[in-house]
């Protein structure tokens, strides 16, 4: 018997007991911090006479948020203002990613293109543009260029397009009364587009042949919505170009100053750095593969298709979804520009009623939502794309 | 057979085109500008953007705009009106109409005047206040057809002195109080007045007649400042912080506007909210007035003069100018370190010494102030002196430790030892608080800070990450991932909120709480470089060092953690560059760096406006550290063979 307790190991040689044993350390230490923290915090809160909790959300805001999307009033509350804050910041960052996206693919071929001057130019564009801090470049195009733009009587005008300090007055197809009836026919145009996506992969699948059965629907859903548009009779949609009437455009959609500004510079931003992701994702391209699909006998547009683009976007998804995230963060930027995005409805908020820990709490959270939202669709989409291996 | 033969050959030299030159400038052409028909259409759209760019770019740095097309005019104050001449508008254009359309500053809407045929000025009105003029603009009907004349930027700024009322809007129990005085025979002072912020939210108040001051009650303002006050309060001092104070409020940026009839005359005063120290409370004055004079009366678009007359303030913000040799000291030290470096190691370090000691010699011949141009040039020679001493003498290790020391020591110069050290009177070292610390050197401790501090924090928790205990490996992964799903505007909010509020007791200057919350941040993304270059490293090395008989850690250490690092040193260069320009995020919250000085010069009444001016420099002096640091990135890259093996 004594023989036997003599050989079992003593417990802080057993690495079994140690390894539980090392955690259960690290987190009686966590919970201390975190309790000493917590216990810190009451203290100061108490001292300034203030309570933890979310119910001061329900509160009259008594702030006024311009209109870039949702209409707010200053008699609603906080919560909701934080609502709108976080559709202005979805807003911004939806356009952005798409916009900068297009600046960023132009730029990437640009830069790769055999004229030597369209390639220096995007170079160019991409060395100075990253190299300047984002804020000082938001700085820039809103107190130095937009703020500055001359008076609504004297508006850049090009295409029905007005720029003034103002704002963007831009042309926008308005729906009329017999909107709603198209958009029952257009309800089921998208059936059908749908049936035909499934007829044409299936079949596709059949035949064994790689295409886009994506480009089939679309352009059946398209046949069919520019067919119904006929048969509604008057038109479902009106375009409405911005008319400069006594003082201010009439008609059209307006973007703000700070929207406009906020958006200029996070796409010309953003899209300096989309460029170099999509000329390196082309350049990972071995050239003996357009080299071996030209010697198959392939055309131009199918190597571009079928070989360079399916590898070069297996390179481009994965970076491209932290630029994506990128972009959504950068736009928190808009707080020194004095757009109303989340973060400047939070800041409003922390400085009107001095509850700033639950606040930023709310901010962090509709953050974190939002960063996970993009790598979800992004990461879908790049298991999509990325290499069978067989 | 043979006729054939000539045939072909007939048509071989018939379908011969002429020789195409394939050298030379012509070929290059050729070769990489025209050598399809769209490549040549690119290159002509190439040109024409080029051509568009430079020739606005050369106009706004030289002049600002068109001159051409500006009608040369000339503004004057005659009798308190302010008069608009533009005599020779009528020999250029031979005009029918012309509509002057001025916006200014003191007024909400912008003063519209038209010219007749046979006038040559105009009255403008009178005005009680400084105004700066921000656009004027002229539609001018020629022949029917109508032209506009915009010159955005021009810059006037023009102090004209009525005897007309001083305010002072002042704190007084939560409120906002607003006092006047009226110097002379004032008949009338009325309301409805009104106070706005930053977020343009108007507060209207009745200024009653004659009435000595008033109390704003209910203002929306009125709980903000409220809790500014108890916290100033809180922090445990005795006075109330005018200082601290001022930074506090100025983030909300509030200005006043009254406007007021006096002597038949009416006018507006909108002034941002200063405080003047000396009070026991502290107290908010309206701007002081000014006097009878006209500033910047020539009509000039661009004041590029502002940044020589501000190059002090940008460099290092309020660093007491008497102890400014310390900011010297540090670069000296690290122009030393510099020297000896590329005296010791070739290559990549002797190439970035020598661009930096070509950049300074270049600086000491630029007209700067004496006395700067013999500090910049001792810059040079110190740098040349470690070099000579690097190259001659075997100093591998002193260096190494001098880079590890240098940033205590840095910290130590700048920050200061005692007042009282070693007299009251004279100290060597004197205190300088970090709230002193500003512009760019401000901007390069905050990066500084943050990626050295950042560096073991990183390390850690990426071993935390691939650590065995689930436990330790879930909280680095959170820390790590909510950290990187979350802007840093909102870590630095989140510092600078919270900080005092989980340290009560302790008064944590803003400039602390902004490193801390950078070092937050940057850890989580240092982690995760490092994370990358773990992985990179074969388990095969982690058995080798088992193998020799090494523990864990030690082959953790002293094996894997160095290959690691090594190849992870262009990640962390360019995680510095993205740092340096984070740091410019702290202007929001702030901190008077690099861009939020500039910020302040142009909202500084000698400067008003010059955002054109200004943000260039700043961009500039960022593109040239950016884009340096990212070139010796790359060049580490390529000399490490990182992605090449």
């Amino acid at each position: 018997m004594a023989e036997k307790s003599k050989t079992s190991i003593p417990f802080w040689r057993d690495i079994r007991k140690l390894n539980v044993l090392i955690q259960i350390v690290f987190v009686i230490l966590v919970i201390i911090a975190g309790f000493v923290l917590v216990n810190n915090m009451q203290t100061s809160l108490d001292q300034l006479g203030k309570t933890f909790g979310f119910e001061f959300f329900q509160d009259q805001s008594s702030f006024a948020i311009p209109p870039e999307s949702l209409e707010f009033d200053r008699t609603d509350p906080y919560w909701y203002a934080i609502v709108v804050g976080l559709v202005n910041t979805v807003k911004v960052a939806l356009i952005g990613i798409i916009l900068a996206t297009i600046l960023g693919t132009f730029m990437g071929i640009a830069r790769l293109s055999s004229n030597w001057l369209i390639s220096k130019i995007a170079e160019i564009y991409v060395e100075i543009i990253r190299n300047i801090p984002l804020l000082v470049q938001l700085i820039f195009w809103y107190f130095a260029v937009f703020v500055n733009l001359p008076d609504a009587r004297f508006s850049i005008e090009f295409f029905g397009v007005f720029l003034s300090n103002r704002g963007l007055f831009l042309p926008w197809a308005f729906p009329s009364e017999t909107f709603s009836i198209w958009a029952i026919y257009l309800g089921v145009a998208l059936i059908i587009a749908i049936i035909a996506y499934i007829y044409r992969r299936n079949q596709l699948k059949r035949a064994e042949r790689p295409g886009f059965p994506g480009f089939t629907a679309m352009g059946v859903f398209m046949v069919l919505a520019a067919m119904t548009w006929f048969f509604t009779g008057p038109a479902p949609l009106n375009l409405e170009f911005p008319v400069f009437g006594r003082f201010n455009f009439d008609g059209g959609i307006v973007l703000s100053t700070e929207f406009s500004a906020l958006l200029f510079g996070l796409v010309i931003y953003t899209g300096a750095f989309i460029s170099e992701l999509v000329r390196a994702g082309i350049q990972a391209v071995a050239k003996g593969q357009v080299e071996a699909a030209k010697a198959l006998g392939l055309k131009g547009s199918k190597v571009l298709q079928l070989v360079v683009l399916p590898q070069a976007l297996r390179v481009i998804v994965p970076p491209l979804t932290s630029q994506y995230l990128n972009l959504t963060k950068n736009s928190s930027l808009a707080v020194a520009i004095g757009y109303f995005d989340v973060t400047r409805v939070a800041n409003t908020t922390i400085n009107q009623t001095g509850h700033g820990l639950e606040v930023i709490i709310i901010l962090m959270a509709c953050y974190l939502t939002l960063s996970l939202l993009i790598s979800m669709v992004m990461n879908a989409y790049n298991r999509r794309i990325k290499l069978v291996e067989r | 057979m043979a006729n054939n033969l000539d045939n072909r050959s007939l048509e071989s030299v018939n379908v011969e085109k002429p020789p195409v030159a394939t050298g030379g400038v012509l070929g290059w052409l050729r070769e990489n500008l025209f050598n399809t028909w769209y490549n040549a259409l690119l290159t002509f759209l190439g040109l024409l953007l080029i051509y568009v760019s430079v020739t606005g770019a050369v106009g706004f740095i030289i002049d600002g705009l068109d001159e051409e097309f500006l009608p040369n005019y000339q503004l004057s104050i005659q009798d308190q009106n302010l008069v608009l001449d533009f005599g020779d508008i009528q020999s250029r254009f031979k005009v029918d109409e012309v509509i002057f359309t001025i916006e200014h500053s003191g007024a909400s809407s912008p003063i519209v005047t038209t010219l007749n045929n046979s006038e040559s000025s105009v009255v403008l009105g009178a005005f009680s206040e400084q105004i700066k003029i921000s656009s004027i603009s002229a539609q001018i009907k020629l022949n029917g057809n109508q032209y506009q004349l915009v010159d955005r930027v021009a810059k006037q700024k023009i102090d004209i002195q009525v005897s007309k009322p001083e305010l002072e809007v002042y704190i007084l129990g939560g409120n906002i109080g607003v006092e006047y005085t009226v110097d002379g025979e004032a008949t009338a002072l009325r309301g409805p007045s009104t106070l706005l912020n930053r977020d343009h939210q108007v507060e209207d108040f009745e200024l009653g007649n004659m009435d000595e001051n008033i109390v704003l009650g209910n203002v929306v303002l009125n709980y903000e400042l409220e809790t500014l006050y108890q916290l100033v309060e809180s922090e445990g001092q005795l006075y109330l912080s005018v200082e601290d104070f001022q930074r506090r409020f100025n983030s909300t940026k509030i200005f006043a506007r009254v406007d007021y009839l006096l002597d038949g005359q009416t006018g507006s005063i909108r002034e941002n909210i200063k405080i003047i120290e000396g009070f026991s409370s502290p107290r908010l004055q309206l701007g002081t007035v000014g006097n009878l004079s006209v500033d910047h009366m020539s009509l000039g678009f661009n004041h590029w003069e502002v940044i020589p007359n501000n190059l002090t303030l940008l460099m290092v913000g309020r660093f007491p100018r008497d102890q400014l040799e310390r900011v010297w000291f540090s670069m000296y030290l690290v122009a030393l370190l510099l020297g000896l470096s590329a005296g010791i190691w070739p290559g990549l370090v002797r190439l970035l010494a020598g661009v930096s000691g070509a950049a300074t010699v270049i600086l000491a011949f630029l007209p700067f102030a004496p006395g700067v141009q013999f500090w910049i040039a001792g810059l040079a020679l110190v740098g040349l002196g470690g070099f000579a001493l690097g190259y001659f003498f075997q100093l591998r290790r002193l260096v190494i430790w001098g880079w590890v020391l240098s940033f205590p020591i840095i910290m130590v110069l700048l920050s200061g030892v005692s007042n009282e050290w070693p007299n009251a009177e004279d100290p060597v070292l004197s205190l300088v608080n970090t709230r002193e610390w500003g512009g760019l050197l401000l901007t390069f401790l905050l990066a500084i800070v943050g990626i050295v501090l950042s560096f073991p924090i990183g390390i850690l928790l990426a071993l935390g990450r691939r650590s065995k205990y689930p436990v330790i490996s879930v909280f680095c992964v959170l820390y790590i991932e909510i950290i990187r799903g979350v802007p840093l505007i909102t870590i630095l909010f989140m510092s600078r909120i919270l900080m005092p509020l989980f340290f009560p007791g302790f008064q944590i200057e803003e400039v602390i709480r902004a490193m801390v919350g950078i070092t937050m941040f940057s850890a989580a993304y240092m982690a995760e470089n490092v994370r990358g270059g773990l992985q990179s490293i074969p388990s095969g090395q982690f058995e080798a060092g088992y193998a020799v008989g090494l523990k864990g850690w030690q082959s953790m250490f002293l094996i894997v953690l160095p290959q690691a690092l090594r190849a992870v040193i262009p990640a962390i260069v360019g995680q510095f560059i993205a740092l340096f320009k984070d740091t410019t995020l702290v202007s929001i919250i702030g901190l008077l760096d690099f861009l939020r000085i500039a910020e302040s010069v142009a909202n500084n009444s000698n400067w008003l406006g010059l955002w054109y001016e200004l943000l260039a420099f700043t961009a500039l002096v960022y593109w040239v550290f950016t884009f340096g640091m990212s070139y010796v990135s790359r060049r580490i890259e390529t000399s490490l063979g990182v992605g090449t093996r």
